[in-house]
């Protein structure tokens, strides 16, 4: 977990954070909060933000002021911000998932904790990670304390996308959207990130789709070196329409085939830049491969619309079928060959 | 005491206060009055519709101290100990998390003992369904005969997952969802209350976008409330609420029929930046395109009941214009596509493609233009394109009026001296059974001879039955023997004896044709032939193509007539 920062620190999340802001200045904290957003964009962060701002010993005594919005956020020097930052604070209870599941005995656990009164701190907050993924004895074993929690207990839940979740978990919180993070943005954090060559950070900055986790993972030189592979190659192989250009495409999907973990990866570059294709056409700034317009604009002028999204359409069957489990150096070579026109 | 959020704030504790559900709350408070309540009850419905709140009145309203009464006072010590959530005999208990069929064991063993100072001793259970069947089980007994001062009141949002035992042993009440009239008013009777002013266009957007759930409208509500710095204005709740998103939606319709991929690729963009959740949208997006739909259709307005008249005098607009064909078209591709989209890692790009296919719809004709057109086409012989069908249909036609054994007989009818034993190949048991002699006498003395050879020779007489009289002269019978190479040999050899009999008998020869054996064959394999081309020739037609691909059917048979 990145370390925590202070309301003004975090990037991006303007929208969100006044109005989390709002309720500290008017003491209208709701119980239960419901942050969603893509994976990256600061849910977690703000969350324990937003912890240490209702429990930061020298706002408790600004507020009575009603300092300006601004001016409301964690010292991130008194006992319980340091605390908090140094997330060993009694009273914050972070909950995620063990194996990619919250189970019921974690949330029995938590009950457990929240029957007893709070140790120390005057918020006790909870956040409650990756919500999407509470199973549904948890997530009903939820309902009850996330409706009426007991006296100065405020619970954060962070998820992608309300549908995601049990409507009776939605309807008892307070929702907050996250949005994505600007272009702008992203650029900001991996130039402060520092080491990276600032035509990669452009790239990125437009690839990532406003996550910065993603842009994390991006910014790998060897994500960006497959992603030229890939791209050259179907580059070749869409120009040869002949028996050896369909020879070249399996060619291609063995050696996809062959780092089995990166294959979700290399089909989602896929996607993308036959998206790319597809956008270009028609509206060139909508483009996510920005510093590739050179290849798109080659690319466009040997495929038609229709075949474009059959290509689409087979990789996307080909993403599906990989996750049931099939054997994917077939499943790859079918999509191969469906791209090819075979 | 701490904030607490409108919703809990304003939690009903009187019947009368329960909004919308009236149904339910008019049955409990006659129970109540008649002193006929039940000792288990169930309440289910969607969320945020009052399950937990009419259990709890309930619970007050019967121990209360004045009396089971249909109007809880809320004064005395026991209505405040409910209210406040510690009543020593009333028991809320999440049933998500005491779900163990021990939990259940441990509450049957201690419903047996008396109230401490109430009238009844009741059990609310939230989150029935959560409950193991082991647990359900174990409750089955007491909850069919409980003791005299027991009460169970059980609260869901999915009564199916209830066993049907359970079910059979409760009264059930299914809470509706809210109407949005009722949400809003409620809302404009709390914004009194906490004294502020909000638009009632502004109550009725967050009305719809709750559900029918007062919950959700009051956390709505409350997010509006606490953020307020001084006026709540349009625009601030809009873009709370995301109502921005439904310019979106506008946007994103008219931009699909003008086929403006560009601007529908900005508009999912916008959706996308907002952090908006996709599939929601999406959701969102089919009910907008259905709406389209219905207004081209000129529904009746209850239909659209969600929509205020602003909003539908713009997409009637929209729709102007656009043949209802093309909505239908694009509302079935995002239909089908709805799957994709629940399901794909990137819903922004599955959403995209989805446009851009809709991109590649031709307009379809509707199908009473079609069939207009194709009548058109039938009656007017003089239109070009048409003749095509009207050559084909009228080939057919006649095609149709010579089937293979239908033909002979015509031009058979042309030569009277014709048996009609020669159309079915005769019938070789019974040469001169009851056949129809309407030939004149040629036909009657051939009958004749082939009888009379028949008592000498049977064979020969029955090879020259199952021949063809063709002509009969002053000097001969023609006649023609089509059966196989036997029955022409037989005749053949026994020629003499055959023509001796004839002259004997009718003063003719006979003339036997071999060699023509098999025109007759010929005729009715041209015929088959024929008609088959015609079939050929139907399938290859384009009208015919055009057909099977607008219906989208397959070619079962072709009955040429």
């Amino acid at each position: 977990m990145t370390t925590a920062t202070v309301f003004n620190a975090i990037v991006g999340q303007q929208h969100a954070i006044r109005l989390l802001k709002t309720f500290i200045r008017n003491g209208t904290l709701p119980h239960a909060l419901l942050f969603t957003g893509n994976d990256g964009v600061g849910k977690k962060i703000t969350a324990t933000a937003f912890a240490m701002a209702c429990n930061c010993l020298t706002l408790q005594s600004a507020i009575r002021r009603r300092p300006h919005l601004d001016a409301i956020d964690a010292c991130g020097d008194c006992g319980p911000c340091r605390k908090i930052a140094g997330n060993h604070h009694p009273d914050i209870i972070h909950v995620a998932p063990l194996s990619s599941v919250i189970r019921i005995a974690q949330i029995r656990k938590l009950l457990q904790a929240l029957t007893l009164k709070p140790n120390e701190a005057n918020r006790r907050v909870v956040i409650l990670a990756d919500a999407q993924t509470l199973n549904p004895e948890a997530g009903n074993a939820l309902l009850k304390v996330l409706e009426e929690p007991p006296d100065r207990t405020l619970l954060v839940l962070t998820a992608r996308q309300t549908s995601d979740l049990m409507p009776t978990i939605v309807s008892r919180c307070q929702h907050i959207r996250f949005s994505p993070l600007r272009e702008a943005d992203i650029k900001q954090l991996l130039t402060a990130a520092g080491g990276i060559k600032p035509e990669t950070v452009e790239a990125v900055a437009a690839l990532c789709g406003g996550s910065f986790t993603r842009a994390q993972k991006l910014i790998d030189s060897r994500w960006l070196n497959r992603r030229d592979w890939i791209i050259q190659a179907m580059g070749s192989q869409m120009a040869d329409t002949g028996i050896s250009g369909i020879r070249a495409w399996l060619a291609w999907s063995e050696m996809l085939a062959k780092k089995k973990d990166l294959i979700e990866d290399s089909l989602e570059i896929i996607t993308l830049w036959l998206r790319d294709i597809l956008v270009f056409r028609t509206d060139p700034q909508r483009v996510l491969n920005q510093d590739r317009l050179e290849a798109l604009s080659a690319a466009a002028k040997h495929v038609s619309q229709t075949q474009l999204l059959e290509q689409i359409d087979a990789v996307d069957r080909a993403l599906t079928a990989l996750r049931s489990n099939t054997n994917a150096r077939l499943t790859l070579d079918a999509m191969a060959l469906r791209m090819a026109g075979a | 005491m701490a904030y607490l959020v409108l919703a809990r704030k304003y939690r009903p504790q009187t019947f009368e206060e329960v909004v919308g559900q009236e149904h339910v709350t008019r049955t409990l408070k006659n129970a109540i009055s008649g002193g006929r309540l039940a000792h288990a009850i169930l309440f289910s419905g969607p969320r945020g519709t009052g399950k937990t709140t009419i259990a709890r009145i309930l619970a007050k309203a019967v121990n209360c101290e004045s009396g089971p009464t249909p109007i809880p006072c809320n004064a005395c010590r026991s209505c405040k100990d409910i209210t406040a959530g510690r009543g020593v005999d009333v028991f809320e208990i999440d049933g998500a998390s005491n779900n163990s069929v021990d939990q259940i064991r441990e509450l049957r063993d201690n419903s047996r003992y008396m109230p401490a100072h109430s009238r009844y001793k009741i059990y609310i259970i939230d989150e029935v369904h959560m409950l193991s069947i082991a647990a359900f089980n174990a409750l089955l007994k007491t909850l069919e005969e409980p003791p005299a001062h027991v009460l169970f009141f059980f609260a869901t949002t999915e009564a199916h997952k209830i066993p049907i035992t359970i079910l059979s042993r409760c009264q059930r009440h299914d809470l509706k969802r809210i109407d949005i009239a009722a949400i809003s008013q409620q809302m404009e009777a709390l914004c009194r209350h906490e004294a502020v002013s909000i638009s009632p266009g502004n109550l009725w957007t967050i009305a719809r976008e709750s559900g029918g759930s007062m919950r959700d409208a009051l956390s709505l509500l409350d997010q509006i409330l606490a953020c307020r710095d001084g006026q709540v204005d349009d625009e601030y709740v809009m873009n709370l609420l995301g109502g921005m998103d439904r310019q979106v939606l506008f946007d994103l319709s008219e931009a699909t029929f003008s086929r403006d991929i560009s601007r529908t690729l900005a508009a999912i963009d916008t959706v996308y930046k907002n952090g908006q959740d996709l599939k929601r949208f999406y959701a969102d997006l089919l009910m907008h395109f259905r709406h389209l739909m219905l207004i081209k259709m000129n529904a009746r307005p209850d239909v659209l009941v969600d929509l205020s008249p602003n909003e539908i005098e713009i997409l009637a607009r929209q729709v102007e214009g656009v043949p209802i064909t093309f909505i239908d078209q694009v509302f079935t591709l995002l239909f089908n596509a709805e799957s994709s989209v629940r399901y794909a890692a990137q819903p922004r790009l599955a959403i995209e493609m989805v446009f851009f296919k809709i991109q590649q719809i031709t307009p379809a004709l509707p199908i009473d233009l079609l069939i207009e057109r194709l009548d058109s086409l039938l009656h007017d012989p003089h239109l070009k394109p048409v003749s095509g069908i009207v050559e084909a249909q009228s080939g057919y036609g006649d095609a149709a009026i010579p089937p293979p054994a239908e033909g002979h007989r015509m031009s058979m009818a042309d030569d009277p001296a014709v048996g009609p034993e020669s159309a079915g190949n005769g019938a070789p048991g019974n040469p001169d059974g009851a056949r129809p002699d309407d030939h004149g006498t040629g036909k009657e003395t051939w009958l004749t001879i082939i009888a009379l050879i028949a008592k000498t020779k049977p064979s020969i007489a029955a090879a020259l039955s199952r021949s063809q009289l063709i002509s009969v002269s002053e000097q001969a019978f023609t006649v023609r023997v089509r059966d196989n190479d036997y029955s022409m040999n037989l005749v053949k050899k026994n020629l003499p004896m055959i023509d001796a009999a004839c002259r004997e008998l009718a003063g003719r020869g006979i003339h036997v044709d071999f060699s023509s054996g098999d025109t007759d064959e010929k005729h009715a394999t041209s015929a088959k032939q024929k008609a088959d081309d015609i079939k050929q020739q139907l399938l290859n037609h384009p009208l015919v193509a055009d057909a099977v691909e607008i219906f989208g059917g397959k070619i079962e048979e072709i009955k040429i007539r």
